[in-house]
């Protein structure tokens, strides 16, 4: 059995908004969790930008994103979405770890 | 006078390309198009081999984009499939058929997830360059080891064009020394001494307003010789820096914001950058307290212009200088815990 355990919503939220502030300053920690990143940083979060976060958010919880299979602009256009793309890698691979 | 504007009647067919300058202002310089053709079939020829498409992820507005996302395909009469415009989606090929990669600094994060579309080709190259490789990089070609797929990294400028190339290697320990491409000399002398790179070769540019490129162009790069027409690189021997392949002075940037925005106190600090290879900080300290950084922004957009603007934004209570008024940046280079006594 894996013991890991997956973070809840609100410490995976915040963990977030603390990897991508080290990344991109105060804009992050202060911006609505349903607020699109794009509004709440302004044209700083344009694609390369993107994806630093998608970078720093792997490093961060130790997963990592697929371009091919995942909406990358999706699930990295506000802090909630993040967050909850965060929590559903972890949840799969610690399925996966649990089948090994 | 404007430096974008030539005293010299430009050749027929000649191409501009644009740089920053080392003063910030612009300039610049013309390729014939025998030169790009030149270059095009040597790299086809030492380095990258014969392939039957191209897909680019570099604008073709900046030489090394125009030499192998256009000038190539047109040259090989083959396909390219063009995906610089979007760096977050995945760009798609025709499988089955040889393949060049065209790779900035950004384009190996979504690359890496296409490692096994890649392997299924009979043969892949991805050429590097406008600015250091990635961890991801690194992340691609360990993927992909054992499948018939190389990463060169290329060395130059948009004065210089290729200067160098390498491979690259999957564990960065094993970064091998940059070796000159064939037509290009440079005085790399038995004892390994620091020194500017100066080069010469058939493919410097003209610079505006000159009548003919230069006999030779002296880099801005410092290296170390490291045997028969091999050197390492040292670092730059200027501020600059290059974000995703534009250059930024970071000099110029703290001049600008300095004049645009008096009582500021500025100093830029580079930073490692995992997607754009290299960027920049800005530490600030706003004594009069007047300027927070809902409003900074914009101010920095304005003043900036044309110049990437930092990574990110950080306050401090003070910027700690010498006696002589130079920046002690060392004091300046743990982001977190200054930020912590910011109160930030």
């Amino acid at each position: 059995m894996s013991n890991r355990t997956i973070p809840a919503y609100d410490e995976t939220l915040s963990r977030v908004r603390e990897v991508l502030g080290e990344l991109l300053g105060d804009g992050p920690k202060s911006a609505g969790e349903d607020q699109p990143l794009t509004e709440a940083l302004g044209d700083r979060y344009d694609s390369l930008a993107a994806l630093e976060c998608v970078s720093r958010v792997e490093n961060a919880f130790g997963i990592e994103v697929d371009f091919v299979a995942h909406d990358v602009r999706y699930s990295f256009a506000t802090l909630r979405r993040i967050a909850e793309f965060v929590r559903g890698e972890l949840e799969d691979r610690a399925v996966l770890e649990n089948r090994a | 006078m404007n430096a974008c504007v030539t005293d010299r009647p430009v050749l027929e067919a000649e191409i501009p390309f644009d740089t920053s300058g080392h003063t910030g202002e612009p300039v610049r310089w013309w390729r014939t198009p025998e030169q790009l053709r030149a270059e095009v079939e040597l790299l086809v020829a030492t380095v990258v081999g014969e392939v039957g498409q191209v897909v680019t992820l570099a604008p073709p507005g900046h030489l090394f984009g125009r030499l192998f996302g256009v000038e190539l395909p047109a040259l090989k009469g083959i396909e390219v499939h063009s995906a610089w415009q979007d760096p977050v989606t995945p760009p798609t090929w025709r499988p089955g058929v040889p393949a060049l990669f065209v790779c900035l600094p950004a384009s190996w994060v979504a690359l890496r997830s296409l490692a096994p579309r890649i392997a299924e080709l009979p043969r892949a190259v991805a050429l590097h360059s406008a600015g250091p490789t990635t961890p991801h990089t690194r992340q691609l070609v360990g993927a992909l080891r054992g499948h018939p797929f190389r990463a060169v990294e290329l060395f130059g400028s948009t004065e210089t064009g290729a200067v160098a190339s390498r491979e690259i290697a999957a564990d960065a320990r094993d970064e091998q020394p940059w070796r000159l491409l064939p037509d290009v000399h440079a005085d790399l002398p038995a004892e390994p001494a620091e020194r500017r790179l100066t080069v010469s070769s058939p493919r410097l540019a003209r610079r505006d307003g000159h009548d003919a490129p230069p006999a030779s162009w002296q880099m801005g790069d410092l290296v170390r010789p490291a045997g028969e027409r091999q050197f390492t690189f040292v670092g730059r021997a200027s501020r600059l820096i290059k974000v995703n392949g534009l250059r930024c002075d970071l000099g110029r940037v703290e001049q600008t914001v300095a004049a645009a925005l008096p009582g500021l106190d500025a100093v830029c600090l580079p930073v490692r950058d995992a997607v754009r290879g290299e960027h920049y900080e800005l530490v600030c300290a706003d004594p009069a307290g007047s300027l927070d950084a809902t409003s900074l922004w914009p101010l920095l957009r304005r003043a900036l212009g044309g110049t990437p603007l930092p990574r990110s934004l950080r306050r401090v209570p003070r910027i700690p200088r010498s006696a002589t008024g130079k920046p002690l940046t060392h004091l300046l280079t743990a982001p977190a815990a200054t930020a912590a006594t910011a109160g930030e």
